[in-house]
């Protein structure tokens, strides 16, 4: 099966190089400097789609745990903690690159801006599923408990960011320049923007694929190791 | 009719239990009989829904056990499954409506259980104070609160002493003999396997490496299948 | 539906008494919050400041004093189902497991209620809060913000007290969860105790019963797989 898999996919982390090559390559030379922001604003192009990846798998997450406790397929937790894994990664790639945009933008390296805020807490969410797994030895509970996780974890998504919101816009706004949408945007930041967001999704599927790849393994090793000892 | 069907469990990394099935019909004994990590406890774990298979299923009634089902179905396990800052008394009234017993049915049901148990006068002494075979007793009075048809034994005479584990012999000994009862217990002690059990199976590796009727069973070929490796047992 | 409520009752009242023999996690939950209350005094100065931003402030500290005090609580109730083998035992009857969770949830709220109660008296006198002013709203506040907390506590107290760290985890697990109420249970206690009333409130209460009724429904659907061994 290892084999097939390899076959089947081994064009995939040369498909993403090459993306991710051009995505970089747009971001540089394609896409026009911003009139307000200047350069700075290039980071927009790994940080909107950092954002975007650590959402989507954050989701996959909820649906393999949902599939999990409905099948408990051992294979569906093995994927769902990949992506988990690969989606803190990329939140983690986000909390660093909106600050450094903040910086020279803003003036102030955090803002508590609602996103980013959600964007953290969601952060904070993750890094305890992926510590809940680290602290718990037997395999079968781990993938029910880390499943409920999972699914608690993205039901609260959308409440977090809304009480947030509303807790930021009770407060005095800081001076947020405000970009007019995607739709204003020229042509070429729509190239960079759209090959980066591919990219990245792909670079994700990678660091998946290869996580649970990885995961699979390592049960294989202890899954051996246990029979050795036991007989 | 209690059933494992190709039942395999995985614990920690370990296949604690390999494809094994085993049917026991109403009125059998069954002794389950094993080294340590042999696989017995998973497999009343698994008969008591407290473990669900990692593959195969376990059937009660030709069912798939379901949450009803284990109203039908007695636990004694290892751990005592009592609380030990509560009274025995406590302690069952709460077991019982957590089995949907009536107020009225419970208090004649614990008088009777205390009775047979002979843990009368201690009904209203909390767990904590109670000796390890006091405790076992008021264990197994939680276990046969609800009267139910498949009682589960892990266990039930470790750690007592010669007088206290006649007793509670003697109260399974009548268990078995009662009604249309399926009793499954583990133990280390042969002698009492012999003795109580109509079916003797031993379990090795996580797989089943005997099982016959007590009368066609004899000593030596129950303690040769103890060893017998996983491999041996196909 | 009768059976329903009958296994919660059972654990509520099996809870409480044990609570009540013991005493074990009230005391530490009320005198933590006390400590937590005068630290913050301590830390801000006495009454934690003055003007309009001392409300805000006093109100922040109440619930952050609470929700610490409650995980404390929690851990050792939870400890006390693990030590006794409470979840098996629970697994392995035919009591319908959202019950048996709400029930739970129900004697965590009782418990950390009555910590409310005495950590409102002593808002009152620390931090001269006319807290009669408004009791009825912050009753409501206090209910809608104490069952979230008990709710997501519950969940996740009777999964951090089967790992290796035990209550290490809960805070971890169950802060980032509990944001929205934080800041919708000091929001709307700061409009109350500011004297905003129901015009700066009521939108957060509602928030918090929207997350109560969400995390209630999806907790107990979920706690069947907290059981199973």
């Amino acid at each position: 099966m290892d084999h097939n898999e390899r076959r089947a996919f081994g064009w995939l982390p040369i498909l993403t190089l090459v993306i991710l090559a051009f995505a970089i390559f747009a971001n540089f030379f394609i896409a026009g400097t911003d009139r307000l922001q200047g350069p700075p604003q290039r980071i927009f192009y790994i940080h909107v789609p950092s954002a975007w990846v650590a959402f989507f798998a954050f989701f996959l997450v909820f649906i393999f745990s949902i599939k999990y406790l409905a099948k408990r397929n051992p294979d569906d937790d093995i994927r769902a903690h990949a992506c988990a894994e690969a989606g803190v990664v990329f939140c983690t790639l986000v909390l660093i690159t909106g600050p450094i945009w903040a910086r020279p933008v803003w003036g102030v390296w955090w803002t508590w801006d609602a996103r980013l805020t959600t964007t953290l807490i969601l952060w904070m969410i993750y890094v305890g599923y992926l510590m809940l797994r680290a602290y718990m030895t037997e395999p079968e509970q781990r993938a029910r408990f880390a499943a409920v996780m999972g699914i608690i974890g993205f039901l609260n998504v959308p409440i977090v960011h809304m009480s947030v919101e509303w807790w930021r816009t009770l407060h005095p706004k800081p001076v947020v320049m405000r970009s007019g949408g995607l739709r204003d945007l020229p042509d070429s930041m729509h190239v960079a923007l759209w090959s980066s967001l591919l990219a990245f999704t792909l670079l994700f599927v990678c660091f998946a694929r290869k996580r649970a790849q990885i995961e699979r393994l390592n049960a294989r090793v202890e899954e051996a190791r246990a029979a050795r000892e036991g007989g | 009719m209690l059933e494992a069907l190709g039942v395999s469990r995985r614990y920690g990394w370990r296949w604690a239990l390999k494809n094994l099935s085993i049917a026991v019909s109403p009125g059998e004994t069954l002794a389950l009989l094993g080294k340590n990590g042999s696989g017995k406890t998973t497999l009343l774990k698994s008969f008591a829904g407290l473990l669900r298979p990692t593959e195969g299923a376990v059937h009660v009634n030709g069912e798939p056990l379901s949450r009803e089902a284990r109203g039908r179905i007695g636990l004694l396990s290892h751990e005592p499954m009592l609380y030990a800052g509560l009274t025995i008394r406590e302690n069952l009234g709460y077991f019982a409506k957590l089995f949907g017993m009536e107020s009225g049915e419970i208090s004649a049901r614990v008088r009777l259980l205390a009775e047979t148990l002979d843990i009368g006068e201690l009904l209203d002494e909390p767990v904590r104070v109670l000796s390890q075979g006091l405790r076992q007793r008021a264990a197994l009075a939680r276990s046969l609160l609800h009267d139910p048809e498949v009682v589960l034994l892990d266990e039930p005479f470790s750690g007592l002493d010669p007088d206290a584990a006649e007793r509670l012999e003697n109260v399974v000994r009548a268990l078995c003999e009662g009604r249309e009862r399926i009793v499954v217990f583990t133990t280390h002690d042969l002698s009492k396997a012999f003795d109580m059990a109509g079916k003797i199976t031993v379990l090795a590796g996580g797989r089943l490496a005997y099982e016959r009727s007590a009368e066609n069973s004899s000593e030596e070929e129950v303690l040769a299948a103890f060893d017998e490796s996983p491999g041996d047992a196909a | 539906m009768r059976r329903f409520f009958s296994v919660l009752s059972a654990v509520v009242e099996k809870d409480l008494r044990l609570e009540w023999r013991t005493k074990e996690s009230l005391l530490v939950m009320v005198v933590f919050a006390l400590l937590v209350l005068t630290l913050f005094s301590f830390a801000f100065g006495p009454g934690g400041g003055s003007g309009e931003n001392a409300r805000s402030l006093q109100a922040g500290i109440l619930w952050v004093s609470f929700l610490f005090a409650c995980v404390i609580g929690l851990s050792r109730t939870m400890g006390v189902e693990r030590e006794s083998a409470g979840f098996s035992a629970m697994c392995a009857s035919p009591a319908d497991p959202s019950a048996l969770y709400l029930g739970k949830v129900v004697s965590a709220a009782v418990l950390m209620g009555i910590m409310e109660l005495v950590g409102f008296a002593v808002l009152a006198v620390l931090y001269q809060v006319d807290v009669w002013k408004s009791a009825g709203a912050l009753a409501l506040i206090a209910i809608s913000a104490t069952v979230g907390i008990a709710a997501a506590g519950s969940l996740f107290a009777s999964m951090s007290a089967r790992t290796r760290t035990r209550e290490v985890l809960l805070p971890v697990l169950m802060f980032p969860v509990l944001v929205p109420v934080l800041i919708a249970a000091v929001k709307a206690t700061e409009a109350h105790l500011g004297g905003g009333g129901w015009a700066d409130s009521k939108d957060w209460i509602r928030l918090m019963l929207v997350y109560d009724v969400i995390f209630l429904v999806a907790a107990s659907l979920l706690f069947e797989y907290i059981l199973e061994e």
